[in-house]
């Protein structure tokens, strides 16, 4: 696994071919980074507007190093128990209850109650071992052995003082148990972490990351990406819907269409068996790209004239 | 290379992106890494490593563009440089013969070379550019230059050659301009500007000029997020509470009774549940604008928030900060006509009637009543009873007076009637005071 790694990490040129390969078309800058983290060893904050690709580009390295994903959604009262690690209750309680009639063996011949004491504490640590850990996604991506890939997803949703304890996990890729110890990584996992920007992320936080800033793709690119998502649609389909998509993004709606909208939008158009956008299947098709009645009638209100404009600057391309 | 990114997160900085030694030393690793021969690469791998936000960004892609050419010698107007001069004798200056020459890079190295030797990269203040400018003409040998030409204006046969040395002059001397232009414009920006944010913070709000508003807009925007970090983590902190012993058993009777689990009393958050009512008469107009920022910024912090303005009557106009953008909800209550508000004489006893009359009711032990405004009734009956009375009904009252303390009470001031009923009543001209106010606000609320 090791030698492969470094081949796959050779240079930026065979780590943008191996997304490529995994379907996930990437920008020069988007391998340059991910380069970079690897060799740096750091993690990567990736920010964008939704729906450009944040969660797949982790995806597409778990796929690209052939590493377990492990993903970590956050949320606002995320905590450690639920991202980092639990003691397994159940477990505990269910050891306790059996073992009982043992600590009266264990216990015979003491004297004094200080006596016992002393001799349970032998055993202390017993129910607070590894046996009865219950690992979370912080703690399962540094036992993995090979390395993972781990996804810290919408980091901006969770409250600042978890993202305060990640600052350790991050830099250090290390955790403090209290009652075990540090456990620190086998082999340091890829971390992704992917923000909206609902709020903005402590200097603290980015210090310790590489920045990645994944804004939506031009024309060129974005055809790219629809082609490779969507095998099977045609040339003249694909432009048409990529130019159109550029058009509404322009308008002022509420909310702008995504990338993962247009492989949508693609999809269906490919299902309804379509060649060229058509006025009339564009019209019954907005919902799957718009999302809000009014940007709906937003379109629909400048829906002639885009229209044209689009078909007329195919005509042009292919003149 | 690593001087020339030491620099280059210099120019960083002064145009304002807070970069990390850590950062730096990343940068330079990175840069091992991938090297510089491409240069989208080097690009990529700079930024990912120094700007990070989408911010930074756009300031990052502006440095970099300005940085890394102006440290490449530029190919233009080489044509005006190429005189082929034979006959220059040896005893000419070096920077002399380069002129003649038209050694085009020797010229750009030298004047590289001048331009780090006195420190160009510390500019601060664009009057410190011609100073700059002749201290690299200096360096570079211009007092030889001078010289010589003055030399060749003496014998016949050389003055052809003087007249184009004098040229040459020219051109280097904006060439050195053109430099420290750059430098300026790479390094200098935000120290001018942290200069006039810092002025601007401590001028009185009335006298600030129309052109500098977008910038004040900016500062209030930047101090209101401010302000709002601190408030939601005042918050967060607020919702410990406790420990809940019924609920934890309840919780626990899984575990059969074991307490394994704590669950925790959780306080009532507290929301500030404010009423604003703002004077928004000619007299105060300038400093008003600013204060219907400030709780334009409030209103969208806080859920429990009505905001009143008032001239000769008063209008509530919450629903228009909820519904517009903010220029366009300050443009609307200015004009004020749509809304019902009449500019006649400022009439602070007829807006507390008007008040009282529509909008007590609302006014609940837990409200804190904010009014701003000069308290300049134009000697009309203040009515300070009904303030008395808000009082009474509320948690408290805080008066912000665009005028200075020696002012209250003077002339058709009635400041001084109003001032008993108020909890805390301040002077409020400057945006300095205007951040104190605000930050007592949301720590005045236990």
């Amino acid at each position: 696994m090791a030698s492969s790694k470094t081949e796959k990490f050779a240079s930026i040129g065979t780590v943008q071919h191996g997304f490529n390969d995994t379907g996930y078309v990437c920008t020069r800058e988007i391998a340059t980074t991910i380069y970079l983290a690897h060799h740096l060893g750091k993690p990567v904050l990736v920010e964008g507007p939704a729906g450009v690709g944040k969660t797949e580009l982790a995806k597409s390295m778990a796929e690209f190093t052939g590493f377990p994903l492990i993903r970590l959604q956050c949320y606002e009262g995320l905590d450690e128990s639920k991202a980092l690690y639990e003691w397994k209750y159940g477990k505990q309680m269910l050891y306790t209850q059996i073992l009982r009639d043992r600590v009266k063996d264990v216990l015979e011949g003491s004297e004094s109650l200080a006596d016992s004491m002393l001799k349970l504490h032998q055993y202390d640590d017993i129910f607070f071992s590894r046996q009865f850990l219950e690992p979370r996604p912080l703690l399962k991506a540094l036992q993995q052995e090979e390395g993972a890939v781990l996804l810290v997803d919408e980091v901006d949703k969770a409250d600042e003082e978890f993202e305060a304890f990640l600052l350790e996990v991050l830099s250090d890729f290390q955790v403090s148990i209290p009652e075990i110890g540090t456990v620190s990584a086998v082999t340091r996992p890829i971390v992704f972490l992917t923000s909206n920007n609902t709020r903005e992320m402590s200097e603290a936080l980015k210090r310790r990351c590489l920045y990645l800033f994944i804004p939506f793709p031009a024309p060129d690119f974005e055809r790219k990406i629809i082609q490779t998502r969507v095998p099977g649609i045609s040339d003249k389909l694909a432009e048409q819907l990529v130019e159109y998509i550029h058009r509404v993004r322009r308008l002022d709606l509420r909310k702008i269409p995504s990338v993962s909208e247009t492989i949508d939008w693609a999809r269906v158009l490919l299902v309804l068996h379509a060649d060229g956008l058509e006025p009339d299947l564009v019209k019954e098709t907005l919902n799957v790209f718009l999302k809000f009645e009014e940007d709906i009638r937003t379109v629909l209100g400048q829906f002639g004239q885009m229209m044209n404009q689009t078909i007329r600057v195919e005509d042009g391309s292919h003149n | 290379m690593d001087r020339t990114i030491e620099n280059f997160v210099l120019a960083l900085r002064r145009s304002g992106v807070a970069v990390s030694t850590s950062e730096t030393l990343d940068a330079v690793r990175a840069v091992e890494n991938i090297g510089y021969s491409d240069r989208a690469v080097f690009k990529g791998g700079l930024a990912a490593t120094l700007a990070k936000s989408h911010h930074a960004k756009a300031v990052f892609d502006k440095c970099f563009e300005r940085f890394f050419l102006a440290i490449l010698p530029s190919n233009e107007q080489q044509h005006s440089f190429q005189y082929s001069s034979k006959e220059y004798s040896a005893e000419l200056s070096q920077l002399t013969q380069m002129l003649l020459s038209g050694d085009r890079g020797g010229l750009a190295i030298a004047m590289q070379q001048a331009a780090r030797a006195v420190d160009v990269a510390d500019i601060q203040f664009f009057t410190q550019k011609s100073a700059y400018i002749q201290k690299i003409l200096r360096r570079m040998g211009f007092e030889e230059l001078n010289r010589d030409i003055r030399e060749m204006n003496r014998s016949e046969e050389s003055i052809e050659q003087s007249k184009r040395l004098i040229e040459a002059k020219d051109e280097l001397f904006q060439a050195v301009r053109d430099l420290v232009e750059q430098q300026f414009a790479l390094y200098a920006p935000s120290a001018t500007n942290r200069m006039i944010e810092q002025y601007l913070a401590e001028i009185r709000l009335s006298n600030a000029e129309e052109r500098d508003f977008e910038r004040m807009h900016a500062i209030v925007r930047k101090m209101a997020a401010k302000l709002k970090t601190v408030y939601s983590r005042k918050r967060r902190a607020a919702k410990r509470g406790q420990l809940d012993f019924k609920k934890t058993l309840r919780e626990n009777i899984a575990h059969q009774g074991f307490l394994f689990e704590t669950r925790w009393k959780k306080k009532k958050v507290d929301r500030p549940n404010v009423v604003a009512i703002c004077d928004i008469s000619r007299s105060v107009k300038n400093v008003s604008r600013f204060f219907l920022l400030l709780l334009y910024t409030l209103n969208e912090m806080l859920s429990k928030i009505k905001t009143f303005v008032f001239c000769s009557n008063l209008v509530e106009v919450s629903r228009v900060f909820d519904e517009y953008p903010l220029s366009r909800a300050i443009a609307a209550i200015e004009a004020g006509g749509d809304l019902g508000v009449s500019f006649g004489l400022t009439d602070y006893g007829r807006a507390f009637a008007d008040f009282k009359q529509n909008y007590l009711g609302g006014i609940s032990q837990k409200t804190t009543v904010i009014i701003i405004g000069d308290a300049r009734n134009n000697y009309d009956d203040p009515k300070p009873e009904i303030l008395k009375l808000i009082r009474e009904k509320s948690k408290r009252v805080i008066w912000l007076n665009v005028e200075n303390r020696f002012k209250w009470g003077s002339g058709d001031s009635e400041m001084l009637k109003y001032l008993p009923y108020c909890d805390l009543a301040m002077e409020c001209n400057t945006l300095n005071h205007l951040e104190k106010v605000s930050r007592k606000l949301l720590k005045m609320r236990a």
